[in-house]
């Protein structure tokens, strides 16, 4: 396979072998796809902020410090976009670090899960030769990617909180949406719910289109269909239940954070995790 | 693309009063596929092959049917293999499996069409009523790597109470269990990266340490603040495991590769050119 690889690379190099390898993948391809001609200079993962968190900190990376070997001053901006999908505000933090962590401040006046963008803001620099090199002449083929983690600590005495990276975003820093709905896709991560447990599976929408999404119950044969408005956010309560899930949607990769007994009444078994 | 699931160690710590065990969760049906793919997808039983390394070789010590939808829990504490031995569980549709070999046997895949995400096992920890989740994997091709490099960051380190334990849980695997060389891992400041402080790992196994101890080992700036750590002859799959010792509860993730700090189909140029500068 891999050869074959090679051999149609060699006789369609760059942007053709990647746009015939879209097309033949095109019902799962899960951009836009103008970004093979084309990228934005970032990306950013869709991160999920809860109500239930005592509170929430952000880890950012600075590429750019990463890229240089050296402290670079930037602006790490975060935008918040409400359960409906309608823009919040914008936080901002300027560090040179190589990694930030911001704390999220307030509560941002919402009940319901919502969900953030983060984009990095800096000066232009054009004597910085290794930038140039390995960002600016590659900017058709090579873009930065915002992933960072989510660090949630729960409302309870508890010293560490949860962590996780973002979920599929592909939402350009000037908040152009490249990702796409595409063939129905049927989603099951290997984890096992359990009747002791509560939790929130939270869901949301990078794409323009309003979302539509079913959850299976596999073990009973139940299901939960919902929609999800463009840059929306859906939670949905796993209560007394054992065995595993399947989401459906129109998303390639169309799946939920987990969030475990999410508002830890009962339990210091808090837990986080992408599935 | 076919994966292999480990079974991750168990943590043993002296700042721990009792040990951290750990499973492997996995379920014989895809991560994702298409919904038109559905109709592609057979109706049979995997059985899961468990190997432990040890004398340069795999030695089979389970097989586990699991049917199709079906669930399989796998417990290092119900094996007799001690708490750091590298164990991968292996699936294949047919019960052949060598009870000691050289290379581990391919894995079969899960997938049934090119949707995206690799096929994944929940890799878990447990610690009294307290548990944690990474959905997972090792991908064939990482273990057939005969070199590599690591470049990663302990970001999501929590060491900054007394209740608080952190530790970075490296894992390689080699298809090859004759592939078990000594390699050196390098910690530094990223702001005084002439100061390093090596520590030893091993392929084909486990490295656990605790990043408190790290921290201890430097004499500039914050203790809390980030370290970098690389290897420049072996891959790792690195993760962060936080523990609170009075509650008990954890949390697990992994760090994203350089790779995953950029997007586009030429990525893999940046992303050597950034190693490149840091590794040299």
């Amino acid at each position: 396979m891999n050869s074959i690889k090679s051999l149609l690379k060699h006789f369609f190099p760059g942007k053709i072998y990647h746009l015939l390898s879209a097309i033949k993948n095109r019902s799962s391809y899960p951009y836009s796809f103008s970004t093979i001609f084309k990228l934005p200079e970032s990306i950013s993962d869709f991160f999920v902020w809860s109500p239930y968190a005592r509170k929430t900190y952000f880890v950012a990376e600075n590429v750019r410090a990463l890229i240089k070997g050296e402290k670079v001053k930037v602006t790490h901006l975060l935008k918040f976009y409400s359960r409906d999908g309608v823009f919040l505000r914008e936080d901002s933090h300027s560090d040179d670090d190589f990694f930030s962590r911001i704390k999220i401040n307030g509560k941002l006046n919402e009940e319901h899960y919502c969900s953030f963008t983060h984009s990095v803001q800096y000066d232009e620099d054009g004597d910085d030769i290794f930038i140039d090199k390995t960002i600016k002449m590659n900017r058709e083929l090579v873009c930065g990617q915002n992933r960072g983690y989510c660090i949630y600590y729960p409302d309870s005495d508890l010293s560490i909180g949860s962590m996780v990276h973002g979920n599929f975003g592909g939402i350009s820093d000037q908040g152009a949406r490249l990702a796409r709905q595409r063939a129905m896709h049927l989603y099951t991560p290997a984890y096992m719910f359990e009747p002791h447990n509560e939790y929130d599976l939270v869901f949301n929408n990078p794409t323009s289109r309003k979302l539509k999404l079913c959850v299976f119950y596999n073990s009973t044969n139940d299901f939960l269909e919902q929609c999800i408005e463009p840059l929306g956010t859906l939670s949905v309560r796993i209560v007394n239940y054992t065995g595993t899930l399947s989401f459906e949607s129109r998303l390639p990769i169309g799946r939920p954070v987990i969030f475990k007994n999410p508002d830890s009444k009962n339990s210091s078994d808090f837990d986080v995790l992408h599935s | 693309m076919s994966s292999y699931f480990p079974l991750l160690p168990n943590i043993v710590d002296q700042h721990l009063a009792e040990d951290i065990f750990s499973s492997t969760d996995f379920v014989n049906y895809p991560s994702n596929h298409r919904k038109s793919s559905l109709k592609n997808s057979g109706n049979h039983s995997v059985f899961l092959a468990t190997y432990k390394h040890g004398n340069n070789q795999w030695e089979l010590i389970s097989v586990d049917e699991c049917q199709r939808g079906g669930f399989c829990r796998l417990s290092r504490n119900s094996m007799k293999v001690s708490n750091c031995e590298m164990i991968v569980s292996v699936a294949s549709p047919d019960n052949d499996f060598k009870k000691q070999c050289r290379y581990l046997p391919k894995p079969s895949s899960l997938r049934i069409d090119s949707s995206p995400i690799a096929e994944r096992a929940s890799l878990n920890f447990h610690f009294k009523h307290c548990s944690s989740s990474y959905q997972g994997e090792y991908p064939f091709q990482m273990s057939c790597a005969a070199r590599g490099s690591l470049w990663s960051f302990d970001v999501l380190k929590e060491i900054e109470s007394d209740v608080c334990e952190s530790f970075l849980i490296l894992m390689n695997v080699n298809r090859d269990a004759q592939a078990s060389s000594k390699v050196i891992l390098e910690f530094y400041n990223p702001n005084h990266k002439e100061e390093k402080f090596y520590y030893p790992a091993k392929q084909n196994s486990f490295t656990v340490i605790n990043l408190r101890e790290i921290s201890r080992l430097r004499s500039k700036g914050n203790p809390s603040s980030v370290f970098f750590f690389q290897c420049r002859s072996s891959l790792f799959l690195p993760m962060v495991l936080n523990v609170n010792t009075k509650t008990f509860q954890l949390a697990l993730e992994h760090t994203h590769p350089p790779a995953e700090l950029f997007w586009g189909n030429e990525k893999m140029e940046v992303v050597n050119s950034i190693k490149k500068r840091w590794l040299s």
